[in-house]
This record gives C-alpha cells, structure tokens and sequence, in this order.
C-alpha cells in the first residue's frame, strides 16, 4: 500500500470547526446574485479562510477582511482544509 | 506588458468569435458624452451573462443565435459559471499587482481589538451586551433621559414662559378669539403644534439619533445583524434588516428609506410592513416609556404584547408571501472608538432632516385641527370614532388623540401624555391606548415614503390592514384585561 505524504481533506464551510483554516476550492451557491456577492468579497478559490465561529452565524477571516455569512452561504463554499 | 489580462484561451477565443460577430456598436449614454464600448468589452459583458447587454444584442444582432452558441461552449470548457471564471482572472492579477507594490513594514496588528470583538459576537456575552445595549441606549437614554427627564423640563419651561406670553400676545394683537386659536390656546400653532415639536419631540429624537450614530461608527450595527440573523430569518428577513429596524425605532420614515438596502422584493415588503405596524418610532416611544415606566406591569404588558405581535405577524408573512427566505452576508467591520465630531455632525444632519420633514406637517395638523373644529368637521370625525372608543373601552376624550394620530403617530402619542397628565385614563385604558396607538396607522410622513418606496397599491393595503388591525387588538387586549381582571 502506497501512503500520500500529506492528507487532503475536503469539507464544505459549513462543516468546519472554528479555529480550522483553509483555502478555498470552489464556490457554488443556488443562484447568480450571490455568486457576484461572494466574488465582491473576494472569495475566489484560492483564497486562505479562517473560521473564526460558527453560531448563531458563520464569521470567516480572509486577508484583512472578516464576513459574517448564514448557514446557506456557508454550505455553498467548499474549502481544502490546512494546518491551523 | 507585464500586467496584460489575460483569460483562460477559451474565453480569449470566444471573445474575439463574439467580436467577429457583432456587426454594431455600443454606446455608454452619460449626462454629457457618448461613450463608444469596446466590442472587447461588450463580448466580456455577455459571457458574465450581463442581462441588460443580452437584450441589447438580442434585439440589435442578427447573429444573435450564434453568439449564444458560443456562450454555450464557452461555458463547457469550465465547471464554474464564466462570471466567477473571469472575475477570479481578475482577483489573481489585483493580488499579483499589489504584492508588487506594496511594502509592508511592520505586521499588520489586525488583532489589537480582537478580543472585544469575540465578546461582542459570541452569544454567550454577545446577547447580554444586546440587551445592555438596547436597555441603557435606547430605554434608560432616549426613553427615560430623552422622553423622560428633558421633555418635563423643555415642556414646563414652555407651559410657564411661552405659552402664557404667546396667549397674551396674540390677545393682544388679534381681536377675534376665533383667529386667535389659530396662533395660541389649546390648539394653536405655536402653542401646540410648536411645543409638540420641541418640547416633546426633539428631545426624544436627537437622544435617538446620537445613540444610533455612536452605535454606527463603533461598527457594532453588523455585529448585531450578526447575532439575530438567525432569529431575524423566522420572520422572513434577513440580519441585515437590523439596520432598518433599529433606525425605525427612531424614525419609521428614515427607516422605510433605508428598506431598500435589503436585498429582495419580499424582505423589503416584510419590513415595511413591520415598521409601518409594530416598530414604535422614538418619538413615540418616549412618550410611552415616560407614560408607562410608573407602572412597570403596564409597561411589561405593552412590549409583551408588542413583541408578540412583531413575531406572529412576521412569522405569518413568512409563510404566507411567495419567495424564498433571504440570504445574509455582510462585512464586519474593524471596532472603532468614534469621533466624537463626526458623530454631532451625522446626529445633526439626520436632525436637520427629521424637522424639514416634520415641522410643516406639525404646523399643518394644528391648522387642520383649527379648521376642523370651526367647521364642525373634527366634531363628526370624533362622533365616528367614539363608539371604537367606547368598544376598547377608552373614555371620549381619547377619540382627538386618536384623530391627531393620523397626522403623526407622534403627535398622537403626545397627545395621550397630555390626558395621562390630566388623569383621565386609568391603567387599563392606558395599556390598550398605548397599544392601539402604537400600531395604529403610520404617520403621514412614512405613509408618504411607504407610497414611494412599495407604490400606491402596496402601501394602501398595508395602511388598510394596519388600522383594521390596530383596532382590533386594542379591542382583544381590552377583553382579555377586564375579563381576566389583572390588577395593577
């Protein structure tokens, strides 16, 4: 058996833990308006996420901005998961 | 060229396909200029599925079917939509060009106020401070200050010193006693549509509207959109609506203004509704806590029953409008200590607004009055609404309070504070009065803005629906209070 020399774990934001870091791979929200919002935010996948809480809402650091987001925004950003 | 953007080849292609296909060119109409766009630019436009360049193309393209066929196969060649494709371009050359130039010398401390930050929006103490917050700012400050301690004092200083003056004044200029209402007396301009005004209403006002500027440049407004987007989303709105709701607790008007930072069609109609029916604005506000805080059952009552409502009717438009529920992001901003100038000078101007828009109706609900009582016209209008009085219960001197409300729920309020002065009303009475005012009609003002913002149809069965069902609640709340014979 061949073992990878590091784990790649994918989780959607929604299932992180707060504390967790990532880097973003793929956004899919349910429509086009929200996609544009994401993007103004700047969340494109390549960027570097920390979640910083989870309840009552979802609250994520990117650069020097931080985004509050609900739990169905959440779910549509899809993150690979780095040492924290 | 170094910093050249540059897209995925597909896209590069069917640009230049797109490009080749167009046979017109585009026009950006600016006040004083015509600007030509780029058949480049049109191409990139129509493969982020810009709407309004589609219809333009559509209409003026005889190719158009084949320019959509590109589209189509563009979009094939990438899992993500073009316009996330394209923007994501754009994003890794804007980070490339700014690792160029920018230098950062020390790190960055993104962390300095981190900790009050966490308190703020963990529920555990996020909640608490919430509460805190709305208890001193708005009830201890703007309620028990503002609405309570300064009106006694602008209000005595104007029944002492102005009034009596203004009375012998006009006396003494006007000979005609009937004339003279106009200007003094019970009902005149400056007597009460004047001292409404500033005795009653600006004092509760401009406490509001410093507390909700202080509450805007610390940046803890998104903190609480933060908190209660969750709660917010059973009523069919999103925790962006805090901001209109708060500011509808200083001014319905303001705030059905502000309705349109929200993002659908069906959150905006849920607000506006709300604020024209539940949301008690500061001046209001005031004169109630100031009428109700000597009895603290009447005052649980009240907000018990208010918040009753604000949760069932929201909870039932929710189900009931077609839509789906809103989405909720918002960027939280740093925690700031505020200027203390830009803070006056936002309360100022927000002030500023408030009295243009107030005054002249003030102005004009005591002309009105004047004109109704020499006519006859506000004897009908208090016959007619004398049997709802008696059916909630409230004495006949209620019935002009109730008719001024229609001016200004304000003016209505202030109004009640007068009979309470006078004692006419016993504690029943002023609970059901209180409630029945708070949800009855908006003041002409936001009906104004409510007409503007939804249109005349929207806003007409709103207005509807909230006479109607003002009364009937003040009508319930009646029956439930004898028949249970709470005492206090």
């Amino acid at each position: 058996m061949f073992k990878q020399g590091f784990t790649l774990t994918l989780s959607s934001l929604e299932l992180m833990k707060p504390g967790e870091r990532g880097i973003v791979t793929s956004c899919k929200p349910h429509d086009e308006t929200t996609l544009r919002k994401l993007i103004s935010m700047g969340i494109t996948p390549g960027v570097s996420i920390t979640l910083e809480q989870c309840f009552p809402s979802f609250v994520i650091k990117t650069g020097y901005t931080r985004l509050a987001l609900d739990k169905q925004i959440a779910s549509a950003i899809h993150v690979r998961l780095t040492d924290s | 060229m170094f910093n050249a953007l540059k897209y995925p080849t597909p896209i590069e292609e069917a640009i230049e396909t797109i490009a080749y296909l167009m046979s017109q060119d585009y026009l950006l109409s600016l006040p004083n200029h015509d600007y030509e766009i780029p058949k480049r630019s049109v191409a990139l436009l129509l493969l982020q599925k810009d709407p309004i360049f589609l219809e333009k193309v559509k209409q003026k393209e005889l190719r158009y079917s084949e320019i959509e066929k590109v589209i189509a196969a563009t979009q094939g060649h990438f899992t993500e939509p073009l316009s996330f494709v394209i923007a994501q371009v754009r994003h890794e050359l804007g980070a490339e060009i700014e690792k160029t130039v920018v230098t950062q010398i020390n790190k960055p401390r993104i962390n300095g106020n981190d900790w009050l930050h966490k308190f703020t929006v963990n529920p555990i103490t996020g909640f608490p401070l919430l509460v805190l917050v709305l208890y001193f700012g708005v009830y201890q400050f703007v309620g028990v200050f503002g609405g309570g301690t300064l009106v006694d004092l602008i209000e005595t200083f104007f029944e002492e010193r102005i009034n009596p003056v203004v009375n012998d004044i006009t006396a003494q200029l006007i000979p005609w006693v009937f004339l003279q209402d106009l200007f003094a007396h019970e009902y005149g301009i400056i007597t009460l549509g004047l001292r409404y005004a500033i005795a009653i209403i600006f004092p509760v006002v401009s406490t509001f509207f410093l507390m909700f500027s202080i509450l805007e440049d610390t940046g803890y407004l998104p903190r609480i959109s933060l908190l209660i987007d969750k709660l917010f989303k059973s009523i069919g709105l999103s925790g962006r609506a805090v901001i209109p709701m708060v500011l509808g607790l200083g001014c319905g008007t303001m705030a059905t203004l502000v309705t349109r930072t929200l993002e659908t069609k069906r959150e905006r109609l849920i607000a506006t509704l709300l604020l024209a029916l539940t949301i008690p604005c500061s001046a209001q506000l005031g004169v109630i806590l100031g009428l109700l805080s000597q009895n603290s059952t009447a005052l649980f009552i009240w907000s018990g029953f208010m918040l009753v409502i604000f949760l069932g009717i929201g909870i039932l438009a929710n189900r009931c409008l077609p839509g789906n529920e809103p989405y909720f992001y918002m960027e939280i901003p740093p925690l700031r200590l505020p200027s203390l100038k830009a803070i006056l000078i936002k309360t100022y101007v927000r002030l500023k607004w408030y009295f243009g828009e107030i005054l002249p109706l003030f102005i004009a609900a005591s002309v009105f009055i004047w004109v109704g009582k020499l006519t006859g016209l506000f004897d009908i209008l208090i016959n007619l609404l004398t049997p709802i009085m008696q059916a909630l219960g409230l004495p006949k001197a209620a019935a002009p309070t109730f008719l001024y409300g229609f001016f200004r729920r304000d003016y209505g309020a202030a109004g009640l504070f007068d009979l309470q002065q006078q004692g006419v009303l016993n504690s029943y009475q002023l609970v059901v009065a209180a409630v029945t005012l708070t949800l009855f009609i908006p003041c002409i003002a936001q009906l104004q803005f409510m007409v503007k913002e939804r249109g005349i149809k929207i806003a007409s069965l709103i207005a509807m629906f909230v006479f109607s069902f003002a009364f009937a609640m003040g009508f319930i709340l009646n029956l439930i209070l004898t028949n249970l014979e709470v005492r206090f």
